[in-house]
């Protein structure tokens, strides 16, 4: 029995110092990792609308910042914004109220796009709405321009508007991170629109979006 | 039990008590040579530590425990960083160790551990990648490699390449590491982050 007992007090102790001995040889490496996402901020802003009035020669007769509320010329841009009143506020879309025009006329409006976030930025559109949606011919007449480049009529209502859109968004392009972009748009109901222009007014909105650059 | 066999036994846990004896008398005596000569195993090669690739815009790099005097002082630690990270984005690191001991080793497992605080960045991180042995500064062995696994499963398939693999005196280690994020900027979060420790355990290696 007592040669027993030694065995087996004997295999603990081999097996105690065996594992012991395992355990010295062991060696831990750290990898760590850390991870952050960016950021994607697009500050738009509408910097500016002015009025200008031209006679039959194409000569500015009378111009001044656009006020909405001037029964003369009730241009109106309205936009929506979010964090109004904070360093990240924004607009999200941008509505034009066009009422009370008549040939010679035009309204020119700034509207600059600055990334503040840490991605390169791509603008896109979507939901564009018109009002009335067709057989507009104030809309068919106006003149629109984006950063000097005329926009095409279409075929249609939706399809200028589009045109539009495309012409906005491309003037804007890929936003580097810290880049500003400013993007002039005139609006101009020409001295030769004729009679069917009268007592006429519409909207169009133009939501806008951006993604970051690889999802495009 | 008649006389002979409790002579056997008798003997066989002899030679066993003595196997074990002798086994640990040399681990000792190979540990005191060691912490002689140098104090890890393993340790990293940073000059070969690097991004190898990372998509447009992310800040990757690869960081290490220094001194005030800008000196490596833990080279079994390694820090690797991608910031600016967003949907679709990848950043590809290498990471390059040297068996400085002078015994052979082996990888007896990987643990990982996730601080993710309360975001689902870890649930869009992808891996893949692939584990080289170099024999020489030109001849290398492909351990295995892995493709578009989770972060949970990142430390199982590296211990199922590496575990068992003989890792022989002044051997070089390289592991490839990308980490991708799933194209789905639905689910990205703005201005998040989260931290992940992988830890191989080595040890020496037993035929």
């Amino acid at each position: 029995m007592k040669r027993a007992k030694f065995i087996m007090l004997a295999v603990i102790a081999a097996l105690v110092l065996m594992g012991a001995g395992y355990a010295a040889w062991t060696q831990v490496f750290t990898i760590n990792s850390t991870v952050s996402t960016g950021e994607l901020f697009v500050q738009v802003k509408n910097t500016g609308n002015t009025y200008e009035v031209l006679d039959s020669d194409d000569n500015v007769t009378e111009s001044g910042v656009l006020n909405t509320t001037n029964d003369y010329l009730n241009l109106a841009v309205n936009t929506t914004a979010i964090d109004e009143g904070t360093s990240r506020e924004t607009l999200t879309q941008i509505t034009y109220n066009l009422a009370k025009m008549y040939p010679g006329t035009r309204v020119i409006s700034e509207i600059t796009f600055e990334n503040f976030g840490t991605l390169k930025a791509v603008t896109s559109y979507n939901n564009l709405v018109i009002n009335p949606s067709s057989g507009n011919a104030l809309w068919t007449d106006l003149e629109i321009k984006v950063n000097g480049s005329p926009i095409a009529n279409g075929s249609n209502s939706s399809e200028k508007l589009e045109n539009l859109a495309l012409a906005i968004s491309t003037a804007v392009g890929n936003l580097e991170p810290g880049t500003l972009k400013t993007v002039t748009i005139i609006q101009e109901l020409p001295i030769t629109s004729g009679n069917s222009t009268e007592d006429l007014s519409l909207t169009w909105t133009l939501p806008l979006t951006f993604s970051q650059y690889n999802l495009e | 039990m008649n006389v002979r066999s409790k002579k056997l036994l008798i003997i066989s846990v002899t030679c066993l008590i003595i196997v074990g004896l002798s086994y640990s008398i040399a681990l000792g005596q190979e540990l005191k040579d060691n912490y002689t000569n140098n104090v890890f195993l393993i340790e990293l090669i940073p000059e070969e530590c690097k991004v190898l690739d990372m998509s447009e815009g992310v800040s990757a790099s690869v960081e290490f425990i220094r001194d005030e005097f800008g000196n490596i002082v833990d080279k079994t630690f390694i820090h690797l960083l991608a910031e600016n990270i967003y949907a679709g984005a990848s950043v590809t690191y290498a990471i390059a160790l040297r068996n400085i001991s002078s015994l052979a080793l082996s990888v007896d497992h990987y643990t990982i551990s996730i601080d993710g605080g309360s975001n689902s960045l870890e649930d869009l991180i992808r891996f893949s990648g692939s584990v080289k042995i170099y024999r020489s500064e030109s001849e290398y062995d492909v351990l295995g490699s892995f493709s578009n696994i989770r972060i949970d499963e990142l430390a199982q398939n590296l211990t199922n390449i590496m575990k068992y693999r003989k890792i022989d005196i002044t051997e070089k280690i390289v592991i490839e590491l990308e980490q991708f994020f799933e194209n789905s900027s639905v689910r990205f979060k703005q201005d998040e982050g989260f931290s992940y420790k992988l830890v191989p355990v080595f040890i020496q290696y037993f035929p």
